[in-house]
């Protein structure tokens, strides 16, 4: 049973990624806006133009945060993203870099979103874009059948409808949303 | 190049959603222990407050399950629903620094955290537990 039920929460896992990326790009493009233009709420200090390294910080947030966001060139975007946080966690929270000495611990220097973006960064790298995504989208449109249009497959590997383009029965609600399983 | 760079990374999908596993469970270990035993942070939270204590207590139990990987996806739909909890009882609304319209937004309510951790495991309850969990060691038997 936990096997069958398992089988079927993962043939979503594409698009919960998909989801996931879009909460964390989202909230990764309002901190750079925040720093850069003051919106939606203002940066808790000043930060003018071409401050080091607070300004510089936003606009990397920013243009990886809409990348991510809208899925376009994903990993390249999230992996910066996750090095930035990195250097964050290690300069401005626990810093062995430089500046004052504060606590290990994340719960305890204020450091938490800091790590969980960089992990969650560092996923979205490792684990792609997903299905709602300009990546996928630029990769080719799956059609009736999860076949790539680019894609000729022939034989009894063809899912129903692909050679005679009649429309395939789906199979529940959600069923647009499932990985294929041939 | 993107599509073989692509090709290359996806090999280590399992073992990336299980970094990201661990850690996600290690931060929501560490809070619940926060909550509860004062350690690594101290909360200093009376024991048997509700509702602190008893979300430490929460976090305590399905951190440690995450982190190891046993039974990822239930412990991981609870999580996620007990964060959600979270933001809209404790963060959404509130506005420590004053600025108009801050209760909203998470940066300004203080509820990133929840958010980050809710989406987080949303996301483990449909992939599951990846290549390093004691899932994945049951299932192999």
């Amino acid at each position: 049973m936990a096997t069958n039920f398992d089988a079927r929460l993962a043939s979503y896992s594409p698009t919960l990624l998909s989801i996931f990326r879009i909460v964390f790009g989202l909230a990764y493009t309002i901190h750079g806006s925040q720093k850069l233009f003051g919106w939606p709420v203002a940066a808790p200090g000043p930060i003018a133009v071409g401050d080091w390294p607070m300004w510089w910080a936003g606009l990397i947030e920013f243009i990886a945060g809409l990348l991510i966001t809208a899925g376009l060139f994903t990993r390249i975007a999230a992996f910066i993203a996750s090095g930035e946080m990195a250097v964050a966690y290690l300069w401005m929270h626990w810093p062995p870099l430089e500046g004052p000495k504060g606590s290990f611990w994340p719960l305890a220097n204020n450091g938490e979103p800091a790590l969980l973006y960089c992990f969650g960064f560092l996923a979205i790298a490792g684990l792609g874009a997903g299905t709602l995504s300009v990546d996928a989208r630029r990769r080719g449109r799956i059609s009736a059948g999860g076949v790539a249009s680019n894609r000729i497959v022939t034989g009894t590997a063809a899912p129903d409808g692909y050679s005679t383009r009649q429309p395939v029965r789906r199979r529940g609600l959600l069923s647009r949303f499932r990985r294929p399983r041939y | 190049m993107t599509q073989r760079l692509d090709a290359r990374i996806d090999r280590y999908q399992p073992a990336v959603l299980s970094v990201f596993r661990i850690f996600f469970g290690l931060l929501f270990l560490f809070e619940g222990l926060s909550k509860v035993f004062n350690w690594p942070a101290s909360y200093s939270i009376p024991t048997g407050t509700w509702p602190v204590w008893y979300a430490g207590i929460l976090e305590l139990i399905l951190g440690t399950l995450i982190t190891v990987g046993l039974f990822t996806r239930i412990a991981a739909f609870v999580a996620c629903g007990q964060m959600a909890v979270a933001y809209f009882t404790q963060h959404f609304g509130h506005n420590p620094n004053g600025a108009p319209g801050g209760g909203f937004w998470p940066v300004v309510n203080g509820g990133e955290l929840a958010v980050a951790l809710c989406f987080g495991f949303l996301l483990l309850v449909f992939t599951g537990g990846g290549a390093w969990a004691i899932d994945a060691i049951r299932g192999r038997r």
